[in-house]
Formats: C-alpha cells, sequence, structure tokens
C-alpha cells in the first residue's frame, strides 16, 4: 500500500510557507472576506528573501530570484485584468503575487486556473441547487438567460465569491504533482 | 495620467483587501482557464505533429 509521502513531493520551505498563507487567507476571506496586507504584503517579502537564499547558493531548495521576481510581477499582471475589468478585490491580486513570489509563475498559474475552474463548477452546482429543476430552464433558454441570472448580484446565485479558498485547492492538488499541462 | 492621479490608484488599490470576486468574471477566467490548458496540452501535440510533417515534406538533401 502506497504512503501519503509517495504523492508528496520533498516540499520545498517556500512552498509549504504558500500552503500557510493560501489557508490563512481562505480563513480570512470566508470569516470577512477580505485577505489583508499584513498577510500578503509580508509573504511577498519572504518568498523574495528566499529565493535570494537560495540565488546567493545558501539552499538549494526553491525557486530562484529571478523566478521569484517574475512570479510577483506576471502573477501580478495576470491578476490585473480581471481585477481591472470587474472593479473586484484587490486582495487576489496581491495574494497572487505573494503565491508567485514563493511558488513561482507557473505553478501560481496553474494553481490558480485549477482554482477558477473548480470555483466555476461549484456556482454551477449552486446555481441548479438554489434554484432547484425550476432552475435549470435558464440553461434550456440558452447561455444569455443563463448569464442574465448569474449576473444578478442581489440575488442568491449572483452573489459574490470568495476566492481564497479555491486557489488553495488548486496549490494542493499542485503540490500533489498534478500539472495541467 | 497625472502623479496624483497615479498615487491615488496606488493608494486605492492598497487600501482595497477584499477577496470577493464577481460570479461573471469567475465564469469568464474559468473558461480562459479551459482554453489555456487545451492550448497548453493539445497545442504542444499539434505542434509537434506539425513539425514532423514538414520534415516529411522536406524530405533530406541528396546533395
Amino acid at each position: 500500500m502506497r504512503e501519503l509521502s509517495d504523492y508528496l513531493p520533498s516540499l520545498s520551505v517556500s512552498a509549504a510557507v504558500a500552503v500557510v498563507v493560501l489557508t490563512i487567507a481562505t480563513a480570512t476571506d470566508l470569516r470577512s472576506q477580505k485577505i489583508y496586507n499584513v498577510l500578503t504584503y509580508p509573504a511577498i517579502l519572504l518568498g523574495l528573501s528566499l529565493a535570494g537564499l537560495v540565488s546567493l547558493g545558501l539552499t538549494t531548495s526553491g525557486i530562484r530570484l529571478t523566478e521569484s521576481l517574475l512570479g510577483v510581477v506576471a502573477c501580478g499582471g495576470v491578476m490585473l485584468i480581471p481585477y481591472s475589468h470587474s472593479g473586484g478585490g484587490a486582495g487576489d491580486v496581491k495574494l497572487a503575487m505573494a503565491i508567485g513570489s514563493l511558488v513561482g509563475f507557473d505553478s501560481t498559474i496553474q494553481a490558480f486556473c485549477i482554482g477558477y475552474i473548480v470555483a466555476a463548477l461549484f456556482l454551477v452546482v449552486r446555481f441548479i441547487i438554489l434554484r432547484g429543476v425550476g432552475g435549470l430552464r435558464h440553461f434550456h433558454d440558452g447561455f444569455a438567460s443563463f448569464w442574465e441570472a448569474v449576473g444578478a448580484p442581489s440575488s442568491r446565485v449572483g452573489r459574490p465569491i470568495a476566492l481564497s479558498g479555491f486557489f488553495a485547492c488548486g496549490m494542493a492538488a499542485n503540490l500533489l504533482n498534478w500539472s495541467l499541462w | 495620467m497625472t502623479f496624483q492621479s497615479i498615487k491615488r490608484q496606488i493608494v486605492r488599490w492598497n487600501d482595497d483587501e477584499e477577496g470577493l470576486e464577481a460570479v461573471q468574471t469567475v465564469m469568464i477566467v474559468a473558461i480562459a482557464a479551459v482554453i489555456l490548458v487545451a492550448v497548453m496540452t493539445l497545442g504542444q501535440e499539434v505542434f509537434s505533429w506539425l513539425r514532423e510533417k514538414w520534415n516529411e515534406l522536406r524530405g533530406k538533401s541528396i546533395s
């Protein structure tokens, strides 16, 4: 029988910090719908510092400083697109920058892709549960009708959601070597 | 864009700690993520297939 350690790769310090950051962000996001700067800014600095140690050759576990810097800039840039267009929270952008600095661009984008896909599936299931069988008529009426129904922020199905937990799911899948590409 | 407006934007961004995302945004980004995954997985196969066929078409140099 296989042990859990067979599935888990040797976790670097920065990846472990990323897990802790995502766990705290999930808790605060679910509790108060906020991802605090007190969490994200120090996490970015810690990620860059750990990557600096790797670049200096003081440790081999983790990503290099260039990858970390690319993670901060690129992940922040990618997350700025939905932020600037939808007027959503900047907490998610700063969280992406923090995770990007800790595990690098590729791992973060994969984790966030998984997070968004799982969140979308959750929303569809929530839509069906809240609207019941009658709600399914929106699917029969076509995508535009469904779109209109989920786009009403005042309704229960259109209420904005906290995404940190879904990003944590994506990160967990990534750490279990479940790669999207 | 003046320096003042840039400063105001940065301050507003810094003060915004909200972690909520609109449902429609989540759906749009999820669709984009699925397309990205498809491009990254299928795209590599398509690219290698095209390269293989291109090499077949070119053949070997006889000169």
